[in-house]
């Protein structure tokens, strides 16, 4: 978006140089004209030279001299004015272009926001929103069903955790269903609730159903505490939890922990009413789901169809500022359609509204049509090339590793045409990346300067100067997940291997290269995505962090034990330092200062951030966008009157 | 006599009892050849202790041998154990889908008797004949055809041209005509094929020479004589297909977004879900098995000479 908005100001720009410089040109004629006067003079000095020689004539002529150079003073003088006044004339017409250019902006803002205000008002309130997914979750328990396809058809719909984020993916300290604050000796950290809401059942969200949710993710609710939650791993860091108020919740920390608001209150922590629960059961919630989100819960097909209904007392208005909006639509009906093309065909038959992630190919099969369109929606996660450089020997050689010189990193940091892979290959839409975090980035460690542009010649001189042409080495990529995997990585082995690397790719199963990668039995690059997770909230650095690239982390090649390199240490510490930076705007910057060394040192190859494709009829409008990882949340689209 | 028939049926049924053992046997170490379940389940951020935590509730951490073991004793009870991913019974979830894939089951082998039969009669009688090459063609074209690719190509060439028919899902009782034909129509060329080899080996048999010289009509030939004749090999057949028809569903359910068994196994393939897997697997294969077994069984009493031992 930025991106876009800074493309459009380079335009106007562009367009009100041109117009001033060829009023300016005028001048410049004016102005040209004139020193063909000065040709003139010249002529006008030799006649007095003449006349000097010549006395009686002399008089005569110098009179004559004299009333020429009145004359030509006068026309000198008549030139300046014209020329202030064409001087003056072109200002006016730069200032009359200028203004013209910005009434016609305006005017094209006005129309445009009466436009969308003239199509929101041709919104259909009553109207069944059908949306075609992919997958399709196994419970409809937001504790339990985690990301296993839950997040599109159920959780974002049904539930509301407790924390804002703004559309800059920033969490809020407040407006949301709770405000939060750590205790001024960060032993605990507290949410005050929102007074007054209500979940879909009616029961009160207060600070005992807080605490009951959270303790019922640990195991500790007394009604069962056998209950097992996805959760559990990331409420770890709680202690006790304590009802102050009936609606405030302390919750004691072991240690301080930096990312306690999104770890309690992100976007999987959908809350859930204590009494509800208690009185039915877990698996009769896991099939007829209470929360208190934009939609109820209405019924439910297993794989096959899962029907919501606006939430009428749902706490926010359509315009609230940040994630949680009333939903447009009055049904919201899931399909399941696993067969991406039939998920395609089920759009074009007019069965659904919205055909949810597509692929690049599926996408171009609308794309320049009338009667669809394909709305492209970033992610947050970007592609990147996970080196190993902390290991002093090859594994598979047992010689020197080579990926501990840079000029072999930077080589292969260089031999990648991203934007070549982005143009041809995929939408075009990806965005090319220059660190583990997308363009825009909010701090802007997305908007690292890209020093890494594609440059096969500088690649291969520096692989040759490292002495490492023809060095071999396998990219593991995890496949299944990852938009368009088997297109993309190929055309990544070709560049890599045009330079001068000797390069295999292993394509292997995702939760396989999950667990290798985990247990630390990948010693060669492996392919991963940072930035945010797959069942996910929008995320921070810190998370990221905590999950790539650094020391110990689970999908890092780095482990304790290691030879680090003097820049990796250096990284390390930054990043140690901003995981438990509790100022968020002292955190960014030294996430922003890891992120150099990271970026300068070439720990990894960033590649570019894949975009969520969505086909749907031109009926549906979406205009807004808050999730990250997880793309499309139906409760945004605006389905038009027919 | 009665001895010699209760004699095969036993023998038969321990075969069978080998044969699922067998299947359970494989599936389970294969299953846990296929990746750790955990690791995909769990949150990304889990730290490596809570993976081992998890690992241990669902008995991952147990030795091979002892996992095996503790399989079989809960085979024996019925008991598959909680689906990792639905957190629920394994058995519940593999029994809410079981309807729906016996459905398709059902109307995929309907069509594929109902074309093949006729056809193969047909072709049989028409030997060399227009209808008789076309048959050929079409079987050809059958058994060629991957049902995933003509799946396709029926949702994108009829139901997106006929409203009437939906490109997928189980939503109303039309939605079952396409997923059926696509299932079917591997089975009924092989059915007609069957049907017509059948048929022309009873026709050219010195007893529907005698039913003509008789003076029968040719009908009371064909449908009398010929054809009650040339079901053995199609009732052969039937046992065959039903394997035919679940390993079908896998594919076409998952195409047309029908929710059965087979779009289950996919899924729990993809998810490491082993308890769900297991059960599917069992449960498949005992059917398969089971059919076979009335198949077998079912030969002695349709020819006599299976009976008497004759052949």
């Amino acid at each position: 978006m930025s991106r876009h908005w800074t493309k459009l100001r380079r335009t106007k720009l562009s367009r009100r140089s041109l117009l001033s410089a060829s009023a300016r040109a005028g001048v410049g004629a004016a102005g040209l004209a004139l020193v063909g006067c000065g040709g003139d003079d010249d002529d006008d000095q030799q006649q007095q030279t003449v006349a000097q020689a010549q006395p009686e004539q002399e008089q005569q002529q110098q009179a004559m001299q004299q009333q020429q150079q009145q004359q030509a003073m006068q026309e000198q003088a008549q030139q300046q004015a014209m020329q202030q006044q064409q001087e003056q004339q072109a200002e006016q017409q730069a200032q009359q272009v200028e203004q013209q250019e910005q009434a016609q902006q305006e005017e094209e803002l006005d129309r445009s926001t009466a436009q969308e205000e003239a199509e929101v008002s041709e919104v259909d309130l009553d109207a069944e929103l059908v949306v075609g997914y992919g997958s399709f979750p196994p419970t409809l328990d937001i504790t339990t069903a985690g990301g296993g396809g839950g997040q599109g058809a159920s959780n974002n719909l049904h539930f509301a955790a407790l924390a804002a984020y703004n559309s800059g993916r920033v969490i809020q300290a407040e407006g949301g269903f709770g405000d939060w604050e750590f205790a001024d000796d960060l032993s605990s950290f507290r949410w005050k609730i929102k007074e007054g809401v209500t979940f879909h059942n009616g029961e009160p969200l207060n600070a005992e159903s807080v605490q009951f949710y959270y303790e019922r993710i640990l195991g500790r609710a007394e009604y069962n505490p056998d209950f097992e939650s996805q959760l559990r791993a990331r409420a770890g860091w709680m202690g006790d939890i304590t009802v102050v108020d009936e609606y405030t919740v302390d919750i004691a920390m072991d240690t301080p922990f930096v990312d306690a608001p999104e770890q309690s209150g992100g976007i999987n922590f959908g809350l859930l009413p204590k009494q509800y629960i208690i009185d039915n059961g877990d698996d009769h919630f896991a099939n007829n789901p209470i929360g208190c989100g934009a939609y109820q819960f209405m019924s439910w097909v297993p794989d096959q169809e899962i029907r919501s209904q606006r939430f009428e007392n749902f706490a926010f208005d359509h315009d609230a500022p940040f994630q949680y909006k009333a939903g447009w639509a009055k049904y919201i009906t899931g399909r399941y359609f696993p067969e991406e093309q039939a998920r395609a065909a089920a759009l074009e038959a007019g069965e659904v509204d919205i055909a949810y992630r597509i692929s690049p190919d599926v996408a171009k099969q609308f794309e320049d049509r009338d009667d669809f369109k394909v709305i492209a929606l970033p992610d947050v996660r970007v592609m990147a090339l996970e080196l190993p450089v902390n290991q002093s020997l090859d594994p598979i050689t047992g010689e020197e590793n080579p990926w501990r010189d840079v000029r072999v990193r930077q080589a292969a940091n260089y031999a990648i045409d991203a934007d070549a892979i982005i143009e041809n290959l995929l939408t075009g839409t990806e965005e090319r990346a220059y660190s583990p975090f997308p363009a825009g980035y909010d701090p802007p460690i997305g908007n690292l300067p890209g020093q890494y542009n594609y440059d096969p010649d500088k690649a291969r001189a520096l692989l040759e100067e490292a002495g490492q042409i023809g060095f071999a080495f396998t990219i593991t990529l995890p496949t299944g997940l990852w938009t368009a995997d088997r297109i993309w990585m190929p055309a990544v082995q070709q560049m890599l291997n045009d330079v001068g690397f000797q390069v295999e790719i292993d394509y292997a199963d995702f939760g396989n290269a999950l667990a290798l990668i985990r247990n630390n039995e990948l010693p060669h690059p492996f392919v991963f995505n940072q930035a945010g997770v797959s069942s996910g909230a929008p995320l921070g650095p810190a998370f990221a962090y905590r999950l790539v690239t650094t020391i110990g982390a689970p999908y890092s090649h780095a482990q304790e034990g290691d030879d680090f390199l003097p820049e990796f240490s250096e990284f390390q510490a930054l990043i140690e330092e901003a995981n438990a930076e509790f100022d968020q705007q002292r955190a960014n910057d030294l996430y922003y200062q890891a992120s150099v060394i990271s970026y300068e040192n070439a720990f990894q190859v960033p590649l570019f951030g894949l975009p969520h494709l969505y086909a749907v009829t031109p009926q549906i409008l979406y205009n807004e966008y808050y999730d990250t990882s997880t793309g499309l949340n139906a409760i945004y689209a605006q389905k038009l009157k027919a | 006599m009665r001895s010699e028939l209760g004699a095969t049926a036993v023998g038969r049924f321990l075969r069978s009892i080998a044969v699922v053992f067998g299947v359970v046997t494989i599936v389970f170490f294969m299953s846990r050849g296929a990746g750790d379940p955990v690791s995909r389940l769990a949150p990304i951020d889990a730290t490596q202790q809570e993976i081992e935590e998890a690992k241990e509730r669902y008995g991952l951490n147990d030795p091979m041998i002892e996992q095996y073991g503790r399989f079989l004793w809960d085979i024996v009870r019925l008991e598959f154990g909680q689906s990792f991913r639905a957190t629920r019974p394994a058995t519940d979830v593999v029994g809410e889908r079981l309807v729906a894939t016996i459905q398709l089951g059902a109307a995929g082998l309907f069509v594929a008797f109902a074309i093949g039969i006729p056809l193969g009669i047909v072709a049989a009688v028409r030997r060399g004949g227009a209808t008789d090459i076309f048959s050929r063609i079409g079987a050809l074209f059958g058994q060629a055809v991957p049902n995933f690719w003509l799946g396709l190509m029926l949702i994108l060439f009829v139901a997106l041209y006929i409203d009437f028919i939906p490109t997928g899902g189980r939503t109303s009782p039309q939605s079952i005509i396409l997923p059926a034909i696509t299932l079917g129509s591997f089975p009924a060329a092989a059915v007609m094929r069957f049907t017509r080899s059948a048929m022309l080996d009873t026709l050219q048999q010195d007893y529907i020479r005698t039913a003509r010289a008789k003076g029968l009509s040719e009908r009371a030939v064909l449908f009398k004589h010929a054809l009650r004749n040339s079901m053995l090999a199609v009732i052969t057949l039937l046992g065959l297909q039903v394997g035919n028809i679940l390993s079908g569903a896998i594919i076409v359910e998952t195409v047309f977004a029908w929710p059965g068994l087979g779009q289950l196994i996919i899924q729990s393939i993809v998810a490491t879900d082993y308890p769900v897997v297991q059960a599917s697997v069992l449960l498949t294969s005992v059917w398969i098995v089971f059919i076979n077994l009335v198949v077998d069984v079912s030969y002695t009493f349709i020819d006599p000479r299976i009976r008497t031992g004759a052949i």
